[in-house]
């Protein structure tokens, strides 16, 4: 099966202060997603409905990354004074198929999980690919990678229950998602045609730039520096 | 009510992690809070009164590039991990609470003030209105005292807010006592009353200045202590001696 959306993940300095700007900017409603217990993060995200998601993330344990080592995601958040978008992320139904991309770009399935401790308790994981020795980070270099919930996508976070929010719109997945680079290397990445994932270039950078949520009220546009710009003009 | 416990600040290096670790000790539950700034609290409703515990920390860890006392005094505390760093007493009306603000030769922070910035807020988009004394940059917990709380509106007090549902989760039923430093006197002298110890519910254990336990009772089952250090454990209150 050809994978679809999963996620759209955005850096950010300060998690409550980038919540309350992108809900009063999209009128969307969010919830508290918890915290990666492996990797110090805290996260929340807005549910986009039809699998798809976008996770809002920072550090919040200040010794638990030295001063100056922190994810570039949340340097370039905290640099550009806004959130970055971070990567696109991918899904596939079964680990053969997460297994057989790895293989075809020359890595390996990340041996370990995303583990994200949700606020009532359970364990969210999820299983991410590839790993490829030697290279770069698949979101450095502006690259989707792919994500496998096995069996637990009937808790998967597009579904979440939201904070109640007056005056929030409906969203229903999204349109499209605007990269830079260019389409042919994407599309030798994905193997697949970008355009099955609503995938648009606009010929900047590697990365992602923007993407159209569909709601009741239309199509709206978030748009943010990507994490591969050097400066906010790109 | 007259003067009474309103709730408790445990300051955290983690606050996500430290209410997940709270709720697998005790199975009290938790909802996402209320933050300022740089600064965020999660809450751990105890049950009536009105009583709760604030997990409180940093959110903006960049925040650390420009340091201040407070800031420091927080980052110091919490580098060996979660530590009572606060006790709020409430009382009924904005006169009682004038009334500290002079016992304690102080003023009051008020609840309307016109910048949102100086209050908390919700998820929700909800301003949460509070008054507190004594005021000023020197938080009177940094020498393990407590301040005193007035809520205009007690209708959204952060203690009825609703917590994330879990499995097995405890019914709270209110603090049962907490277990402070010092002793009756000295918290006697510093409230300006006299009988802190029976009025609330304090035993004192004769050590640094601060809470060191809260007792919680819990619908069905065993009380609920909860132990961890004061802050004055971690820096001692005499570095903060007027």
């Amino acid at each position: 099966m050809a994978a679809v959306l999963d996620h759209f993940h955005l850096g950010s300095a300060n998690i409550y202060t980038s919540i309350d700007r992108l809900q009063k900017e999209l009128k969307l409603a969010h919830f508290d997603g918890g915290f990666m217990s492996n990797v110090v993060i805290g996260h929340k995200a807005f549910p986009l409905n039809a699998g798809v998601y976008i996770e809002v993330e920072a550090v919040i344990d200040p010794f638990a990354v030295p001063a100056g080592q922190e994810p570039a995601f949340q340097k370039k958040a905290e640099l550009f004074g806004t959130e970055v978008w971070n990567g696109v992320c991918l899904r596939v139904d079964t680990m053969a198929e997460m297994e057989d991309i790895a293989k075809r770009l020359g890595g390996h399935v990340n041996p370990h999980p995303s583990m994200r401790i949700r606020p009532d308790g359970p364990l969210n994981k999820s299983i991410s690919c590839p790993q490829i020795p030697g290279a770069k980070p698949n979101f450095e270099l502006g690259l989707p990678q792919w994500y496998c919930w096995e069996d637990r996508l009937y808790r998967h976070p597009a579904g979440m229950p939201t904070v109640p929010m007056a005056g929030a719109r409906k969203p229903n997945g999204v349109e499209w998602v605007e990269m830079g680079g260019d389409e042919d290397r994407m599309g030798k990445w994905l193997g697949q045609d970008p355009k099955t994932l609503g995938m648009r270039f606009n010929g900047k950078k590697p990365g992602l730039y923007a993407i159209g949520i569909k709601t009741d009220e239309g199509v709206i546009e978030l748009r943010r520096p990507s994490v591969n710009q050097d400066t906010l003009e790109g | 009510m007259g003067l009474h416990i309103d709730h408790i600040s445990l300051a955290s290096p983690h606050i996500f992690r430290s209410a997940d670790n709270l709720l697998k000790e005790t199975g009290l539950g938790f909802w996402t809070g209320e933050w300022i700034g740089d600064t965020s609290v999660v809450i751990v409703p105890l049950g009536p009164p009105g009583n709760f515990i604030e997990i409180s920390g940093f959110v903006d860890i960049f925040t650390l590039r420009t340091m201040n006392e407070h800031k420091q005094w927080i980052l110091d505390i919490t580098e060996t991990g979660d530590h009572f760093n606060g006790l709020c007493l409430g009382v009924d009306s904005m006169e009682e609470l004038e009334e500290f603000a002079k016992h304690f030769k102080s003023t009051v922070n008020r609840p309307d003030n016109p910048d949102p910035a100086r209050h908390f807020q919700r998820a929700d988009g909800y301003i949460l209105p509070m008054a507190s004394t004594p005021s000023g940059q020197r938080s009177p917990w940094m020498r393990g005292l407590p301040n005193v709380y007035y809520y205009p509106d007690r209708t959204h007090h952060s203690s009825g807010q609703p917590s994330h549902p879990c499995l097995n989760m405890v019914e709270p039923t209110g603090i049962k006592w907490v277990e402070y430093g010092g002793t009756e006197k000295d918290m006697d002298d510093w409230l300006g009353i006299k009988g802190s110890g029976d009025l609330l519910k304090m035993k004192f254990n004769g050590k640094s200045m601060g809470l060191w336990a809260v007792c919680v009772g819990a619908y069905g089952m065993d009380d609920i202590v909860i132990r961890r250090p004061a802050c004055t454990d971690a820096v001692p209150a005499s570095k903060f001696e007027i």
